[in-house]
């Protein structure tokens, strides 16, 4: 469904992600584990055709995002790490918005169900200036789940979630992974990638430094069942300073 | 382009609403309002002559040197337009539009599309501007051109020929935009080429006079590279010469259709430089709206050094002065704005009005002391940041075991330095010109004034604490006003004080006089300034800088 293949974006002099490869399936949750400054975002904003790959070829349910860019992101739903809503639209604007942007205007017909999920029923009326941080998360949410997208991208989802927010939109990914959808999600938090996550991909400085089940990681590390995605994060990505 | 339709719609709609239902919204758009208004009016009224009245007289301007500083003048702003699209702004979009409309299945052209009509309203704005410039200059210099057998053209065709050229530059300065990797290099480019053209063009018209100047205009190579340039000009200067062209307006209205063309042809991926053209300008809105003191911060932290330079200074004194230590070295990173130019603004300041002096006796004073007090608004605009800034940092330095009073002198210890270099440097330099009365040039310039701005600074310092909301525009118009109104009874004294000097016909009287005044005001000020700065809620976010001095402490 996703498919990135030998990705490498360089900033000026800097390489931010370097041949880097891996794929999501229909009907799977991928974790884009990485320490800050991994590639996460860049290789995200690559995904969402917001950013232009040096090399390489992302394919969106088999288009191309650099050749058609608009059937690519047809079949896509994207969450910033700090969405930025309208400051003069209102909750259901927004989500009227991006229903008519995907022409799936039929769709707002769950707007209700959705929002109702993540408490923002009652604020539906309200003008984006006046949302919290963690509103604004949920609306962005709320965004991408409007419209039938079949694939979803999510940088750090999570951030800034209330405890019932961040178990409400678990259950909701979830539950898109059953319904067949592939869905990306970057995250700093391993416990909950270990939890949700299917497969989990490692990036370290622009590179993939493991990709797997955490089952496969345990055995690639010869490590005990007992360890944690934490303990082998923190073994592959941790830097030995020269004395 | 349906869902941008509506965007637009909903997005207006709401902020029309939101605008009429808190009137507090309307102040400083009424503000604005009201400037525009009144200066339409007065410029209106100041065209306005009586009848049988001629203005200034018949002025008897060269028919080919009016055209030619016309076409100048077009020139200027065809180069300044097409620069537009070599820096951030006209790429950056909202960060909502990042958000929301980019990775939307809508088409990049439409999105061009969507970011048309700000460009064409900034065309109209820019050119409504520059006509009603145009038409004050050729009113007040009563300029006509008269052209027997010839018909006025419609008023409305000059007017609308340079806002067709003005979009056409800006739909090019757009495709470049879009098109453009390195936009930085273009850019340097394009000033260097102007800069040069810029002094060749000085060069001959220093050796060759108007004619060369004119001649230079006319040449068929420039009128080519700005033909549509050449084509509004033409549309201007026919109106005083009583004489039509419509096929030039014509032109320009194809030109400026086709001019849009390249911009939509072009399929490039502009997202990811209008993305950082768009993260740039919203920090630096964002830190407009927090004052002069982040804003300048924001753009110092888009400036990109090429070499590595050594940040940690070793600290230096105890207790207030380790403060203004850290304030100095903070400064020390911009040595040029903080410190060198003062030197040469002051320098070149002296040497004016020694030359001054040199060509029409008594000239010279009045230069130089113009020149300091239009060079102390930048000084108290520098010491209004620094103010905001230890606003900002309150929390940081309030526990620190420093009085009130030396924490406002310390906070205030750049501004002040960098003042004082200019003053004291002016009249030092006008003191080696030898120039008259330069002894009480120099003590007025290198004590009296800097004393006298250094109070003022305080006082504004207190006002800055006063009204630390520096996000609430309506508390900061109010904050200058009451400066102001402040400030008025220490300038009754002034006056006061200065008319037994005045009396006597004794300028070393009235500067001693008020000098010592200032030192008063200075150390009331000062004192005021520490009690409000200890009795402060503070407030803003802290600044790294200081836990240098924290830990000393």
């Amino acid at each position: 469904m996703l498919q990135v293949q030998n990705l490498w974006k360089r900033f000026g002099d800097a390489w931010a992600v370097e041949d880097l490869s891996f794929h999501v399936n229909s009907g799977e949750i991928v974790g884009l584990l990485g320490p800050n400054g991994a590639g996460k975002t860049t290789t995200i904003r690559c995904v969402a055709s917001l950013l232009q790959p040096t090399e390489g070829r992302i394919l969106l349910d088999g288009h191309d995002v650099s050749e058609d860019p608009v059937a690519a992101k047809r079949a896509l739903a994207f969450v910033p790490e700090v969405p930025n809503p309208y400051e003069m639209l209102t909750v259901m604007e927004h989500l009227r918005f991006v229903a008519a942007a995907y022409r799936m205007e039929e769709e707002l017909v769950h707007a209700e169900a959705i929002l109702r999920r993540l408490d923002l029923w009652e604020k539906r009326n309200e003008l984006g200036v006046s949302l919290s941080k963690g509103m604004r998360q949920k609306l962005a949410c709320a965004c991408a789940f409007i419209h039938q997208a079949k694939i979803f991208c999510f940088d750090e989802p999570l951030i800034g979630l209330d405890p019932k927010g961040m178990r409400e939109l678990k259950s909701m990914l979830m539950e898109r992974r059953e319904q067949g959808n592939a869905l990306l999600v970057s995250t700093h938090m391993l416990d909950t990638a270990e939890r949700l996550c299917d497969r989990v991909i490692i990036l370290k400085r622009g590179k993939l430094v493991a990709e797997g089940t955490v089952q496969e990681l345990h055995e690639k590390l010869s490590s005990t069942d007992g360890t944690s995605l934490e303990d082998m994060f923190l073994e592959l990505t941790e830097e030995i300073e020269p004395v | 382009m349906r869902a941008l339709a509506l965007l637009s719609m909903w997005k207006t709609r709401n902020a029309l609403r939101t605008l009429f239902t808190d009137p507090r919204k309307l102040v400083p758009a009424l503000f604005i309002f009201f400037v525009i208004l009144l200066s339409l009016l007065f410029g209106t009224l100041g065209l306005r002559q009586a009848p049988g009245q001629s203005g200034l007289g018949e002025s008897k301007v060269d028919p080919q040197v009016f055209d030619a500083a016309v076409f100048a003048a077009m020139i200027l702003i065809a180069v300044g337009s097409i620069d537009t699209g070599l820096g951030d702004g006209l790429l950056a979009f909202g960060m909502s539009d990042v958000d929301y409309v980019f990775p939307s299945p809508i088409s990049r052209r439409v999105v061009l599309a969507y970011r048309l009509p700000s460009l064409t309203f900034a065309a109209l704005f820019s050119s409504a501007f520059l006509i009603y410039m145009y038409h004050v200059v050729i009113r007040v210099i009563n300029i006509d051109m008269p052209n027997p057998g010839h018909l006025d053209p419609p008023g409305w065709y000059g007017s609308v020929g340079v806002a067709l050229c003005v979009g056409l530059y800006f739909n090019l300065a757009m495709f470049l935009a879009v098109r453009v990797e390195n936009r930085r290099l273009l850019h340097r480019l394009l000033i260097a080429a102007f800069i040069t053209s810029t002094v060749l063009l000085a060069l001959i018209g220093y050796m060759k006079g108007v004619t060369g100047f004119v001649s230079v205009m006319r040449s068929p190579i420039l009128e080519w590279a700005f033909y549509p340039g050449r084509l509004a000009a033409t549309g201007l200067v026919n109106e005083v010469r009583h004489a039509s062209d419509p096929r030039g307006l014509a032109m320009l209205f194809w030109g400026y259709v086709l001019s849009a063309v390249p911009m939509f042809l072009t399929n490039s991926n502009y997202y990811e430089q209008s993305i950082a053209s768009s993260e740039r300008v919203a920090a630096w809105r964002r830190a407009a709206k927090a004052g002069l003191a982040a804003q300048q911060a924001s753009r110092a932290a888009n400036v990109k050094y090429k070499g590595t330079r050594e940040y940690t200074v070793k600290p230096f004194g105890r207790g207030p002065l380790a403060l203004a230590w850290a304030h100095l070295c903070a400064a020390g990173k911009r040595p040029y704005v903080n410190f060198l130019s003062p030197l040469i603004g002051g320098i070149g300041c002296g040497v004016l009005g020694g030359i001054g002096n040199a060509g029409l006796d008594g000239v010279g004073e009045v230069v130089v002391v113009l020149f300091t007090v239009y060079a102390s608004m930048g000084f108290m605009a520098a010491a209004k940041t620094a103010s905001e800034s230890a606003v900002r940092r309150r929390e940081l330095i309030a526990p620190l075991p420093i009085k009130g009073w030396e924490s406002v002198a310390a906070n205030l210890a750049v501004p002040w330095l960098s003042m004082f270099e200019f003053c004291a440097f002016a009249g030092l330099a006008y003191a080696v010109t030898g120039s008259r009365h330069w002894p009480e040039v120099l003590f007025g310039l290198a004590v009296f004034f800097p004393m006298r701005l250094a109070a003022r600074m305080v006082l504004q310092y207190i006002l800055v604490l006063s009204y630390p909301d520096f996000s609430d525009k309506v508390q900061q118009f109010l904050a200058m006003g009451v400066y102001y109104l402040c400030a008025v009874p220490f300038f009754v004294v002034e006056l006061v004080l200065a008319i037994p000097a005045i009396l006597l016909h004794s300028i070393w009287i009235g500067l001693i006089t008020l000098t010592v005044l200032q030192i008063g005001f200075l150390a009331l000020l000062l004192l005021g300034a520490g009690l409000a700065n200890d009795r402060s809620v503070a407030s803003g976010e802290p600044v790294r800088l200081f836990r240098l001095v924290s830990k000393r402490s």
